[in-house]
């Protein structure tokens, strides 16, 4: 049995103690299958594992799409060639960060039960919510070929970059997952606040309009350039194919280092906002 | 190496009084501005040290709020100390709560799987253990219905099931198991006693002090979040008794090794 190589386990606490990375990362890896179960619970008992309670996931990205289409293409009469699979691609991906994040606010208080009578590495609540949130992701991309064949836009071998750029935005959301649910557990009303920021962040990434086509002023294109939605927006687009060529064409793209920064960023993100997390979660107990 | 299971030196847990259910951000904000510090404070527990070494049954008694629970669950590395420490050797079982986190959607057995996962089992483990935990459960059928139409009595049942077949070398236990029917309280006492014979250590919170002489080998008196008395259940419980103007206890009439089956009633209606 395995009981005997576990009897040499010390435990040492100390108060004021941090835990030391290393030891806390080995502890959640041992236990990393529990985000399976706790994210295959919630997606039970939120949707019903069926297509239908997937659909109803994208009802919101498929009607914020026809908002946008209404809005820039009929009343502006603006927008990039193929504006509504344009649009869709990015508002897909910001569902499944905005998801992810509003999840991680409440991700402690709606665990309380476990938290307060069982150990485990706090750590992988956050990482729940966001694996929840790719899974409907996940599901929303099969809409994409639908939209494409109604644009007569081919796919080609940069759809190959597309698990990369998912990989860059995984790492995004949870670096600001981390944070939040440390934040949302201290301040109960931050989920509204932070919904209209979340608002802002999207007008202000290449989802309604494009870097290349309608942003000239150099320090304009430096700050855009500089969040991170940009290069995973941007790259997207170029692997579906619809970064506009001209006012009437579309192209593909091979992502660059535009997502290579989007993935750096979410990487140092992971970083401090695990970091931030597993000081804080010492004290969740006593806060719940 | 030392023998002991459980070291605490000195340990402090400190609460905050919030009368706020959970500060809103503008509240903390104004707090910021009023630079208002901390609000009022108290410790659960304060200056708290004792030992147990491997092997032993350790009880704990007190009464409410003298921070009994608390104490299991820094135990169990749920709550962190604000003062002093402690060591544990060996992998540590809690059972604070019965079933913590059952899907009442899902069947018993979906249920056994998921509590076993987060309980620390991994999935080929709870496997083996299945049939062993549905049979001490006594569910039958019943396994195959959700934990929804579970009387409260079942899922305390399901909920020990699972945790005692853990197999920890340490097991934290609060009052859970008054729940059950009489005989499903003697197979938990059974049960404690087959893993103390095993040479893990149980780390228990009660208030049937009876349960204690019997089952304990040592005990812990907390009052007011300190150590009133440590050493022989019979003095603490005596100790405790007397504070409390009550009648004192005899020694039980049994050792420890009878006590199972002997003193716990066999047939349900007998308590």
């Amino acid at each position: 049995m395995k009981t005997n190589s576990r009897s040499d386990d010390v435990t040492r606490v100390s108060a004021g103690d941090v835990a030391s990375p290393r030891r806390y990362l080995r502890e959640a890896w041992d236990r990393r299958s529990l985000v399976g179960v706790l994210a295959s619970r919630e997606l039970k008992s939120n949707y019903e594992m069926n297509l239908i309670g997937f659909a109803w996931w994208l009802l919101e990205p498929l009607s914020l799409t026809l908002v946008y289409v209404v809005l820039v293409s009929v009343i502006l009469d603006a927008g990039q060639p193929a504006f509504p699979l344009y649009i869709l691609t990015a508002l897909l991906s910001f569902k499944w960060l905005t998801g992810s994040l509003g999840g991680a606010m409440g991700v402690v208080r709606s665990n309380a039960n476990l938290i307060q009578d069982l150990y485990f590495p706090r750590a992988l609540l956050p990482v729940t919510e966001v694996v929840v949130g790719l899974a409907h992701y996940l599901v929303g991309l099969l809409i994409v070929p639908i939209f494409m064949a109604i644009y007569g836009i081919e796919p080609t071998w940069q759809l190959v970059f597309l698990p990369a750029i998912i990989a860059a935005q995984f790492l995004l959301c949870l670096g600001l997952a981390y944070p939040l649910s440390v934040w949302g557990l201290n301040y109960r009303n931050l989920p509204g606040l932070v919904g209209n920021l979340f608002r802002l962040w999207l007008y202000l990434s290449p989802a309604l309009w494009s870097l290349e086509r309608d942003v000239h002023n150099p320090t304009h294109r430096l700050l855009i350039k500089l969040n991170p939605l940009t290069g995973l927006f941007e790259s997207y687009h170029g692997v579906i194919g619809v970064s506009p060529a001209s006012d009437t064409a579309t192209q593909h793209i091979t992502p660059g280092w535009p997502l290579a920064y989007s993935a750096a960023f979410g990487c140092v993100a992971l970083v401090l906002g695990g970091w931030y997390f597993i000081r804080r979660e010492a004290q969740f107990g006593k806060m719940l | 190496m030392s023998d002991h299971a459980i070291r605490v030196r000195d340990l402090g847990v400190r609460f905050f009084l919030r009368h706020q259910r959970a500060p809103t951000v503008h509240s903390g904000i104004v707090r910021h501005l009023k630079r208002r510090g901390q609000p009022e404070q108290f410790w659960a527990l304060r200056h708290v040290t004792f030992d147990v070494p491997k092997g032993r049954v350790f009880g704990i008694i007190g009464a409410n709020g003298s921070g009994k629970s608390t104490m299991l669950r820094v135990l169990s590395r749920i709550l962190a100390p604000d003062e002093g420490e402690m060591e544990i050797r060996g992998q540590v079982s809690s059972l604070l709560s019965l079933g913590a986190g059952f899907q009442v959607e899902l069947t018993g057995l979906e249920n056994i799987t998921y509590n076993g996962m987060l309980l620390g089992l991994s999935r080929p483990e709870i496997e083996r253990r299945k049939d062993a935990i549905i049979d001490f459960s006594g569910l039958g059928d019943r396994i195959d219905t959700p934990v929804r139409t579970y009387s409260t009595g079942m899922r305390a049942r399901l909920g020990f099931s699972v945790a005692v077949h853990v197999d920890p070398e340490i097991l934290v236990v609060d009052e859970v198991l008054v729940v059950g029917d009489a005989r499903f309280r003697e197979r938990c006492a059974e049960k404690v006693h087959e893993l103390f014979t095993a040479g893990a250590t149980v780390i228990m919170v009660q208030h049937n002090l009876e349960a204690v002489l019997q089952m304990c080998q040592e005990c812990m008196w907390l009052q007011s979040g300190s150590v009133r008395q440590l050493g022989e259940p019979l003095d603490v419980v005596n100790a405790y008794l007397a504070s409390q103007d009550l009648p004192s206890m005899a020694p039980p009439s049994t050792p420890l090794e009878g006590v199972i089956s002997e003193t716990m009633p066999r047939r349900p209606a007998a308590r």
